[in-house]
């Protein structure tokens, strides 16, 4: 296995931390506070457990283009099913269940068909992909819904704690502490089991891990089956935080969290990417959408500012390299 | 994994491309067939004409980029880009003494095309000065486009361009639509390159082995950079029809055509990676997803999100394609295999 290069952690958490050190001393009263902290995490969470599931597959070597499908498809299906069966008042484990059982199935036919068909993933996902999204919004419709469960509008109100700071109120919301444990076990995950030893062996260099004789399939429907579980997870908390259900609610997202990860040190052509990277990539890029109104640039130039930033991490480590060799 | 990849020429003619002109007659016919009193009218084969053309673009130029083995993400946000600074400096010109219309429009659209060539450019000196993969560069270079897009736009939608303008997007010659006629000219001008001309033969052996072809005494470098170019040019004609054909430039126009475009070029019988591939089957491949969609239009347009339903089957002719171009020896191979699968 490579060891993650240096360079690119490096320049992500310098810029991480220049950019917080100067919002905190242009906009103290507005920045520097427990409760961005805490928003921020809470945003931040959705996406840090979308790109968890789509980890495994980029250190495998391919890029997933059918994770936001899978997890709209598994999030609307499961609050379609459950408010027409009446079943208003299941408890939110059920929720959560449901729609998991619906993103495991959709994650093994994802990573059968990848085994199957050994084309790239990213052209074969992307097929999955507009099949799901098709049969979405063909068979189960296209509005947007308002009226879910009960349990999971109460929980998008549940707090752990709550912080009072300078009059402003903020609160530790239980989607964080989803995040942080899926996090963890990620990382037990890719450490310290064989499949996930063998994900980053496939990533590294596939003619030298088909010759190990390990089995490729069983590698990638699991990762596949991981990613739908935690898509559903992301899709059904997305529900609960903006109480809606909406088809078109991770539309376009995927390249945005391709963009995360990859700032985040992994990459590209697989074997190589870490997780504290990741993590970082994203608490960054949602930093940066959140805050640049801070500093007084307008929010239309957020994307502009975003590519630039991705420009700066892509080509960072390049340039050092070739800085450092010379 | 097996890459069994052999010489071109033998695949120009493969089995590919009856399969896909059997598909298309058949959905040709039976859709007309369904459709009696519509289909076949010359007001729908125009319309299908005039939406095909967007879409061909864009796939000639992801063809571009697949065949030496690459893909291309910002091709939309560069049609988007050089449409709205067209739509800017068409005002601007506009409101300066100039008083041929014909010369501002020249000017106009050859602003475009500098501007995709310079895109192309800054994409292919990312790939091959930087040795980022064309993925992520392209990746990078889509997010920075269209941030910028939307930034100079302030994420509005422009509008009011000049009515001679308009003709170039909603102009019949003969009853042809002029989209239709430029979408061909682009097409054969690039088949002329890829097929019978040693720029062509060269990205092709860089599709099919990038070691062996540097061994071989040919600049590699030098054919992506050239191939992004011109995929930057392509592009901004697609953005030159859009702006006519639409009267308007926004930033968020077609994120889709990335997909529909892949599918297109992997339906044409092109190899994703790379090496691999007959041009003609992109005409064909355009030709077939238009009438589909078009015709499932049709059939459905009475269904509440009826319009969805071709998603579905593009997706699923994707992974069909793949799997015949996987096994298209003959039916035998192909049954074998299922039995395979079945017993591991």
């Amino acid at each position: 296995m490579k060891k993650v290069s240096l360079p690119s952690h490096l320049i992500l958490a310098v810029l991480f931390l220049v950019y917080s050190l100067y919002l905190t001393i242009f906009n103290y009263e507005a920045f520097c506070s427990l409760a961005t902290l805490y928003d921020m995490l809470k945003s931040a969470s959705i996406y840090g457990i979308l790109a968890l599931g789509f980890l495994p597959i980029i250190i495998s070597g391919g890029i997933d283009m059918s994770f936001s499908s899978v997890a709209t498809f598994s999030t609307y299906v499961t609050t379609t099913i459950i408010m027409y069966l009446g079943l208003d008042s299941i408890p939110l484990v059920f929720i959560y269940l449901i729609a998991m059982i619906i993103g495991l199935i959709l994650g093994i036919c994802n990573g059968y068909l990848v085994s199957l068909l050994k084309a790239p993933i990213i052209v074969v996902t992307l097929g999955t992909s507009a099949m799901l999204s098709g049969l979405l919004l063909f068979f189960f419709g296209s509005k947007v819904i308002f009226n879910i469960p009960q349990a999971l509008t109460e929980f998008a109100k549940i707090n752990l704690w709550t912080v009072n700071y300078g009059g402003k109120t903020s609160s530790f919301h239980p989607a964080i502490f989803i995040w942080i444990t899926l996090s963890i076990l990620m990382f037990i995950f890719l450490k310290y089991t064989v499949i996930g030893r063998n994900v980053y062996a496939l990533g590294g260099n596939p003619e030298v891990f088909n010759r190990s004789g390990a089995s490729r399939r069983k590698i990638e429907i699991t990762i596949f089956a991981i990613s739908g579980v935690l898509s559903a997870v992301a899709g059904i908390t997305f529900a609960s935080l903006y109480r809606t259900v909406n088809p078109s609610m991770f539309l376009g997202e995927e390249l945005d969290i391709i963009a995360m990860v990859v700032l985040g040190g992994a990459s590209i052509t697989g074997g190589k990417a870490s997780l504290i990277g990741t993590i970082l990539g994203i608490l960054f890029i949602n930093l940066l959408k959140n805050s640049l109104i801070l500093i007084n640039i307008p929010s239309i130039w957020q994307m502009f500012v975003i590519g630039i930033i991705l420009f700066i991490g892509v080509v960072g480590p390049v340039l050092y390299e070739k800085f450092k060799t010379r | 994994m097996k890459k069994t990849k052999t010489n071109f020429l033998t695949t120009c003619f493969d089995e590919n491309i009856y399969i896909l002109a059997l598909f298309f007659a058949i959905m040709f016919v039976t859709f007309s067939m369904l459709n009696p009193n519509t289909f076949l009218r010359a007001n729908n084969l125009q319309s299908i004409a005039f939406q095909l053309s967007e879409l061909g673009l864009f796939s000639i130029a992801m063809c571009l980029a697949i065949i030496p083995g690459g893909i291309n993400l910002s091709i939309v946000s560069i049609a988007n880009l050089s449409a709205i600074l067209m739509t800017f400096f068409i005002k601007y010109l506009a409101a300066t003494s100039i008083d041929s219309i014909f010369l501002i429009i020249a000017l106009t659209i050859l602003l475009g095309l500098v501007i995709g060539l310079v895109c192309g450019l800054i994409n292919g000196l990312l790939i091959i000065y930087f040795k980022i993969p064309e993925m992520l560069a392209t990746l990078v270079t889509m997010n920075i486009f269209n941030g910028l897009g939307i930034g100079i736009t302030k994420g509005i939608t422009l509008a009011s361009i000049p009515k001679e303008f308009l003709v170039i997007g909603n102009g019949l010659i003969l009853g042809i639509p002029i989209p239709l006629i430029i979408f061909i000219s682009v097409a054969i001008i690039v088949r002329y390159l890829l097929m019978h001309n040693k720029f062509g033969w060269n990205i092709f052996l860089v599709g099919t082995n990038k070691i062996v072809t540097n061994l071989n005494g040919i600049f590699i470098n030098k054919n992506i950079l050239i191939t992004h170019a011109l995929i930057g040019v392509i592009s901004s004609i697609a953005g030159v029809v859009i702006l006519a054909r639409t009267n308007s430039a926004s930033a968020q126009y077609g994120s889709t055509y990335i997909l529909s475009s892949i599918l297109v070029v992997i339906l044409g019988g092109v190899s994703i990676l790379g090496g691999k591939g007959f041009f003609s089957g992109i005409i064909l491949a355009v030709m077939f997803l238009q009438v589909l969609s078009t015709g499932f239009n049709l059939i459905l347009q009475t269904v509440s999100g009826g319009n969805f339903f071709k998603d579905f089957i593009w997706g699923f002719l994707l992974l069909f394609m793949i799997f015949m171009n996987k096994n298209n020896t003959n039916f035998k191979k192909i049954t074998a295999n299922i039995m395979k699968q079945f017993k591991n």
